[in-house]
């Protein structure tokens, strides 16, 4: 129940996203929003190989609905996934600025990321001068919008989070 | 079996990050250099991907058109009260273009008009059971020098006279009021007779009586005032002959007439105060009537 209550949450906060961008003429600084529920899997205490096929299960979602080529938000939204898990920050999401800051961090780590499997993958893609600015910009300007809408994102998933395992304990399903 | 159970995690998240780098691989290759284990991966994930796609581009119409239908509920609101604000502004428009044209009329009439006369609006109709307008009241009385008998004009035409006035208002006796009479003469061979109302409520007719037989009026004619005992000045446009009843014997014929002044729509009239000059009144009598503000 609550695997498939974050599932749901993370598809709703990607149709709000889409909403988002076709409502708001955001550009560059649409947020995203799966990211801080990516953060949340990571640091609480969802076991390692369920979280993981969650957050695979998000990234294909969000690959499906932003056109990218296939596999790359997977792929990225497991690493994040996995990174949080690392990291241990659990301490770090008590405060708004902390979650702020821990996201905008995971934001660029994202940025980063695609911009490391596109220059890869992508013999065409070429960072030069021309287009630094642009993909500066890319990669810095949903980090920005992300980390400023984490708060939010982070309060309604703790909220539904709490609801699931509410009523999980309560129907004596296991965890 | 102790070895996979303590490494299933790691293996799983190995797996979980595998796919999707080689999907990603596949799906970027060029496809003239994918090998086939490029090929098996993109058979593989093709319908997985057309599903999902499929799905994703399905929620998004959907959320698309919602929010597409409430900018249009929102633009058919704003829209809706637009026009209505204009239809009001339109007819409020017309009706001042409609009052300018009245008042230019009346002006131009007074102007014309070389004896003295004020302007009046008319505040109340008494209204027949049939719609027509049996009486008149004025916004202006005997404080501004409006005494019984007066004439009452309009640009068309005679419109009647003065019933009786007090204070700051006067009663309208009209043409085709039972009690009025009128002195006129045919404007095409000045045949003269007395014109009278006939009180009918139904319609607007007047009878001209004491007409001799032997005197020539046709359906159409013009009827002005005479002039005669100078209650009315000479040559005002008072109807035109309607119908000409000739009995087989007597000295006298009967004419019916349809007043020149449409009285249903009456707004603004003029009030004769002083001695009226009879050129004027000619003059006024040959003035072009403006069909737009007449009765159909």
């Amino acid at each position: 129940m609550r695997n498939v209550a974050l599932v749901v949450l993370g598809f709703v906060l990607l149709v709000v996203q889409a909403a988002l961008g076709h409502v708001l003429p955001l550009g560059d600084f649409t947020p995203i929003l799966v990211l801080p529920l990516l953060i949340y899997l990571g640091v609480h205490d969802i076991p390692l190989a369920r979280g993981a096929a969650i957050a695979f299960v998000l990234g294909y979602f969000l690959d499906s609905f932003s056109g990218s080529p296939m596999g790359l938000q997977t792929f990225v939204a497991v690493t994040l996934f996995l990174f949080s898990r690392a990291a241990g920050v659990r301490l770090f999401l008590q405060g708004r600025l902390f979650q702020m800051g821990l996201t905008f961090m995971a934001g660029l780590l994202s940025g980063g990321i695609i911009l490391a499997l596109r220059a890869i993958f992508e013999r065409r893609y070429i960072l030069d001068d021309a287009t630094l600015g642009a993909t500066v910009l890319a990669l810095v300007g949903p980090a920005i919008a992300t980390a400023v809408t984490a708060p939010l994102v982070f309060a309604v998933v703790r909220r539904v989070d709490a609801a699931a395992t509410r009523r999980r304990d309560e129907g004596g399903e296991p965890a | 079996m102790e070895f996979l159970k303590r490494f299933r995690d790691p293996v799983i998240c190995i797996v979980l990050l595998a796919i999707p780098f080689f999907f990603l691989k596949a799906n970027l290759k060029d496809p003239a250099q994918a090998n086939v284990f490029d090929r098996v991966i993109l058979q593989v994930s093709s319908p997985i991907q057309y599903v999902a796609t499929r799905l994703a581009v399905g929620v998004s119409a959907v959320w698309e058109d919602y929010v597409y239908l409430v900018d249009t509920k929102q633009d058919n609101d704003r829209l809706r009260s637009e026009a209505a604000r204009l239809a009001q502004e339109n007819a409020r428009l017309l009706e001042q273009a409609a009052e300018n044209r009245r008042l230019r009329r009346l002006l131009n009439l007074r102007e014309r008009f070389s004896g003295e006369a004020i302007s009046a609006e008319v505040v109340a109709k008494e209204i027949s059971p049939f719609f027509r307008v049996v009486r008149l009241r004025l916004d202006r009385g005997d404080r501004q020098s409006v005494r019984t008998g007066m004439p009452v004009i309009t640009p068309d035409g005679l419109v009647g006279q003065i019933r009786r006035a007090w204070g700051r208002y006067s009663d309208v006796l009209l043409l085709a009021d039972a009690t009025s009479a009128v002195d006129v003469v045919s404007e095409r061979n000045g045949t003269r007779g007395v014109l009278r109302g006939t009180g009918q409520r139904d319609r607007y007719v007047c009878q001209i009586e004491y007409l001799l037989r032997a005197d020539e009026v046709r359906v159409g004619d013009t009827l002005v005032t005479s002039g005669f005992g100078h209650r009315f000045p000479a040559g005002l446009r008072v109807g035109r002959v309607e119908r000409v009843v000739r009995r087989e014997f007597g000295m006298w014929q009967e004419a019916e007439v349809a007043p020149a002044v449409s009285f249903s729509r009456l707004r603004e009239v003029l009030v004769l105060t002083g001695p009226t000059g009879t050129g004027a009144a000619a003059e006024l009598a040959r003035e072009p009537r403006d069909r737009e503000d007449r009765e159909p």
